[in-house]
């Protein structure tokens, strides 16, 4: 019982140190609350925001959502038009396009060097990827466009130095100029340059499209061949359900999510986490050393009075859970207002004037998960940076708490 | 009240019981309390002992620095001393650990410090309630109980008004009456009146009288104005740290 009389004599003295204590000290401490929980939003958010860039990128230009491939023994999927079938049979999917490799080596001017050369039928190709309108120069393939090749900026440097893959490029190639592509097979055609592509995502600017009408025409062996299909599903995180649905029909397929496909990716995320997890700790860190300055402050001031309540018989868990549940009420109103910062003020903030990263503009990203963990974290270190120096306080003698 | 030998007692039972007619409310035995070691040791108190009776009143006398705060602070279970002894009901109660120590400062005896030492975000009535509130009694009775002893010391109309708009008289009455509220034994009043006017002192002193009168409180208080002896039933002088006189 007597813990129960501790508790109520705590709650006693903390709501009446917040509601009479000094305005000004609540107010500080609690805007300093605040803006320790917003920092402790904004980095990671801004993180997360550019994690979720690149993989919308990833799945806009390079993966999809679900990216079916031939198994280890095959160069090309087997029954692909029955598989593509299917794929686009089911609910959860909003479009699917076969690809083929076609070629592997483009020249211009004396310049050669590889790329891969796609044959796609554009239609569904422009329902399942977003390259089509990230078109820099001239436009994207039409349905059964003969002769004619789409670039990357990537390959076709278009005499723009600024891009980072220029020097790998063909430089100079711009739209209506003639390539020779090197087919499967080894034959070689010359195409006209309909269009150059340009994304934020560098790995996506090297690939050649053609379309699959020029590729049947000039390559018959690999007429109906398919070495990919892209599915574009109409939720994230969809794709293992619909991967588990086709699965059994095609085990000679294997089935990758655009998560498993961005392996290059995750070294980048995976370095954002890293930084994420070090700027959290540093802000936890500084939270707790700003508490436990506050709350050492309070108590030094308070010296004597807490002697005055140990010697009238209040007790030391009382008088320490008072001081916790002070910076537990700080830490608790910090949040609100924090958040209350984060999302009435930095997020639409950036949301109309976003970071220009190299990846595109960047916005803030924040899941309610990490709210919650961030703001129970929050409160925790508070308890702790409150702890210590209470604790402390009550190790000094009555005596000389009151008299020296 | 009577002057005693300094003796020795162990205790087995921690157990305060409530005081009886024929037992003292406590006894000294040979109480020092030395500051410091060695070459710069001070001694405070050497060796006093004497009882105190319930319902009795004790005015501790002497000059600055004769060990009058030390001996109160002793009593009052705030310090430790060196060696000797302070028996309630039998039991030395300085050797207690410290949270035993705490209970009988909560519910058997009671402190009122010289500069009323009472909590600042708290009103009187709050000052007052909140020893009881500790020591377990619902809100309602506690407030109520404050209520009765603010009213006794003529401080109702003062109950919600904070320590700084109070008088130091007022505030002096307050801690008077946080000291009385779990009911004690025993109260302690360090020179109560040290920081007053003379008609506060009056009315400081006149609120101890009443405390003993009423409630039957075995009081022990410290001062250094002689006129304060006329409200004590028993004086007890110290010279540098030693009990020179006891005039039952």
């Amino acid at each position: 019982m007597s813990s129960l009389w501790s508790l109520r004599v705590a709650m006693f003295l903390s709501r009446r140190a917040i509601i009479r204590g000094n305005r000004g000290i609540v107010v500080l401490t609690v805007a300093m609350m605040a803006v320790i929980y917003a920092e402790l939003m904004f980095v990671p958010s801004l993180i997360q925001g550019a994690t979720n860039e690149i993989q919308q990128e990833l799945r806009e230009y390079v993966t999809s959502s679900i990216a079916i491939t031939p198994s280890h023994f095959d160069l090309t999927i087997p029954g692909a038009p029955t598989l593509l079938n299917r794929v686009r049979a089911n609910r959860g999917v909003v479009a699917a396009t076969a690809t083929s490799l076609a070629g592997s080596e483009v020249s211009f001017e004396g310049r050669t060097n590889s790329f891969p050369v796609v044959a796609i039928d554009p239609t569904s190709y422009s329902k399942t990827f977003a390259t089509p309108s990230a078109m820099l120069q001239g436009s994207f393939l039409g349905p059964g466009a003969n002769d004619e090749i789409v670039l990357g900026i990537g390959i076709a440097g278009d005499g723009m130095s600024r891009v980072s893959t220029y020097e790998s490029s063909l430089q100079n190639v711009h739209v209506g100029d003639r390539v020779t592509v090197t087919l499967s097979g080894g034959r070689t055609h010359v195409f006209v340059v309909k269009g150059i592509y340009e994304t934020d995502l560098s790995e996506a600017n090297a690939t050649a499209f053609i379309t699959t009408a020029s590729a049947d025409r000039l390559i018959p062996p690999l007429r109906g061949s398919v070495t990919a299909i892209y599915v574009r599903t109409k939720e994230i995180g969809d794709e293992r359900a619909i991967m588990g649905d086709l699965r059994g029909d095609h085990p000679r397929a294997t089935f990758q999510s655009w998560e498993s496909l961005s392996s290059s990716v995750k070294e980048i995320t995976g370095s954002f986490d890293t930084i994420k997890s070090v700027l959290n700790a540093v802000s936890l860190f500084v939270a707790a050393i700003a508490v436990f300055i506050v709350t050492y402050v309070d108590l030094v001031n308070r010296r004597r009075t807490i002697g005055i309540e140990r010697a009238i018989g209040i007790s030391g868990p009382a008088i320490i859970v008072n001081y916790l549940l002070k910076a537990v009420v700080f830490a608790f109103f910090g949040v609100l207002l924090g958040a209350g910062l984060f999302f009435g003020a930095a997020m639409p903030l950036v949301r109309y004037h976003p970071f220009q990263f190299p990846i595109g503009p960047v916005t803030l990203s924040v899941s309610a998960t990490e709210l919650r963990s961030d703001a129970l974290i929050l409160l925790a270190v508070a308890v702790i940076g409150a702890l210590i120096p209470a604790w402390r306080a009550m190790r000094i003698r009555v005596l000389d708490a009151v008299w020296r | 009240m009577t002057r005693r030998a300094g003796s020795r007692a162990s205790t087995n039972d921690l157990t305060v019981p409530d005081g009886s007619a024929r037992s003292p409310a406590f006894e000294v035995r040979g109480l020092t309390r030395t500051y410091g070691t060695g070459d710069v040791a001070v001694r405070a108190l050497r060796d006093v002992s004497f009882e105190v009776d319930y319902g009795d009143v004790v005015c501790i006398m002497g000059k600055s620095g004769s060990g009058k705060s030390t001996l109160l602070r002793l009593l009052g279970l705030l310090d430790t001393p060196t060696s000797g002894m302070v028996l309630l009901n039998g039991i030395d109660v300085t050797r207690l650990r410290e949270s035993r120590r705490r209970v009988l400062r909560l519910g058997r005896l009671g402190y009122v410090f010289q500069e009323y030492a009472l909590l600042p975000e708290l009103t009187a009535e709050e000052n007052v309630y909140l020893p009881s509130l500790m020591s377990g009694c619902p809100l309602r009775e506690s407030r109520l109980r404050a209520r009765q002893l603010l009213a006794m010391l003529d401080l109702e109309n003062r109950a919600r008004h904070r320590p700084s708009e109070l008088s130091g008289g007022q505030q002096q009455r307050v801690a008077i009456a946080r000291a009385m509220v779990n009911e004690p034994a025993v109260l302690f009043a360090d020179e109560p009146t040290g920081n007053l006017d003379t008609e506060s002192s009056e009315m400081v002193m006149t609120a101890l009288s009443q405390m003993n009168a009423e409630l039957g409180v075995t009081i022990l208080f410290v001062s250094h104005d002689p006129d304060d002896r006329r409200y004590a039933k028993n004086l007890i002088v110290l010279r540098d740290g030693e009990m020179v006189e006891d005039a039952s």
